[in-house]
């Protein structure tokens, strides 16, 4: 199994019967099977936002959405995708989702032009020495081009499963892509 | 490194140096599944859940209008043919709850296609919901916004069931489609309203 379809193959397990009763129990709006939701999952989620958009208390008001979406949701789901599956769904459509209401409310630049060095934001500080780890060089990368990288080479995206759901064409996530792996690089270097 | 800008269109980049891009590869592959979210987080997702959908399994609070309430509000909110082709539709229903669930369920089987068109408003307005709970829940919307949002959220959430009603039933009417894309339209602007209300921080 090639890295790319292992990562997208971790959608794709056998939902075990623990989530199934967890689903039975949401669909009760049973608060303990909510809270079990939550322990299952909030770490996949989180860790899904955060890196997307390299932002902490972005990543956990949008972890908090994707909760509130996924809970209100539960009683209409028919099972018929794998649980972990529509929540990490539901988290990057939540991140994409607010993207482009900031950039609507900033008026900033669309996707393909966002080629410029601009800080991340507010993400965990870089690494104290000199070599820059993954997750610190992540958030020094612009915003376009580290979400690309992170559903592709972390998440295991197709470039069309990406173009449709950032609204390009595969070639400009192609070319995002290729400007992030390099960026990366030149940060890991240091 | 050289810098390789020739063919960002092909599915690989043979002049990188492949040695560190595989490093990078690897390292992306190895990055942890799950990030510990801020211990804090789970209590105020809790609250903001259980505050979205009770934990007596009560589903959606806005239900019950009179159709032809409905009509008039989706008329005077839209402006549009289409809506006017749905009040002509829905002028003769009875009101109550049980022409709500009998809409639900006919709605349950609305067809790929319609599902295809509205599916990006879905998410859009799921999520501009939660922004709203949240932002209501800290105290942060004027009540007068609040009001006025609930009670227009009441009649076009009545009036998208309606909708889905009639795709359900004439799957093959672009109109029914059409109608049930632009009343999720409508509910989206409404809500990118409430939203353009809140100051920034």
């Amino acid at each position: 199994m090639t890295p790319s379809t292992a990562s997208a193959a971790s959608h794709l397990r056998v939902l075990p019967s623990d989530d199934a009763d967890l689903v039975d129990g949401a669909r009760r709006g049973d608060p303990s099977a909510f809270d079990a939701l939550y322990a299952r999952h909030a770490g996949r989620v989180f860790a899904v936002c955060l890196r997307m958009t390299a932002d902490r208390v972005r990543a956990a008001e949008l972890t908090q959405d994707v909760f509130v979406l996924a809970w209100r949701g539960l009683p209409g789901f028919r099972g018929d995708a794998q649980l972990a599956s529509w929540l990490h769904r539901l988290a990057v459509n939540a991140v994409l989702a607010d993207a482009r209401a900031r950039r609507r409310r900033e008026s900033r630049v669309s996707l393909a032009e966002d080629e410029d060095d601009v800080p991340a934001g507010t993400a965990a500080a870089a690494a104290a020495d000199d070599r820059m780890d993954l997750e610190a060089a992540l958030t020094r990368l612009p915003d376009g081009a580290r979400r690309v990288f992170v559903l592709h080479d972390v998440e295991g995206y197709t470039h069309d499963e990406i173009a449709a759901l950032l609204g390009c064409t595969s070639g400009t996530c192609r070319t995002q892509l290729h400007r992030a792996r390099r960026r990366l690089m030149e940060l890991l270097d240091r | 490194m050289t810098d390789h800008t020739s063919d960002p269109n092909g599915p690989t980049d043979p002049t990188l140096d492949e040695r560190r891009l595989a490093a990078l590869l690897a390292d992306a592959r190895a990055l942890p599944r799950e990030i510990a979210p801020p211990p804090e987080l789970h209590a105020r997702v809790r609250r903001a859940a259980l505050a979205a959908r009770p934990a007596d399994g009560r589903g959606h609070r806005w239900q019950g209008l009179a159709a032809w309430r409905r009509a008039a509000a989706v008329l005077l909110l839209a402006g549009t043919a289409g809506s006017a082709w749905w009040m002509g539709r829905s002028a003769g229903r009875e009101e109550g709850r049980d022409d709500a669930r009998a809409v639900a369920r006919a709605a349950d089987s609305v067809p790929v296609t319609a599902v295809a068109a509205t599916r990006d408003h879905e998410m859009a307005i799921a999520e501009m919901h939660a922004i709203l709970e949240r932002e209501r829940a800290d105290g942060t919307l004027a009540p007068e916004t609040v009001a006025i949002v609930e009670r227009n959220l009441r009649i076009i959430d009545a009036a998208i069931l309606e909708a889905r009603a009639a795709v359900a039933r004439d799957p093959g009417s672009r109109a029914a489609v059409e109608l049930l894309r632009a009343t999720y339209v409508q509910k989206a602007d409404l809500l990118r309203q409430a939203l353009a209300t809140l100051t920034p921080a």
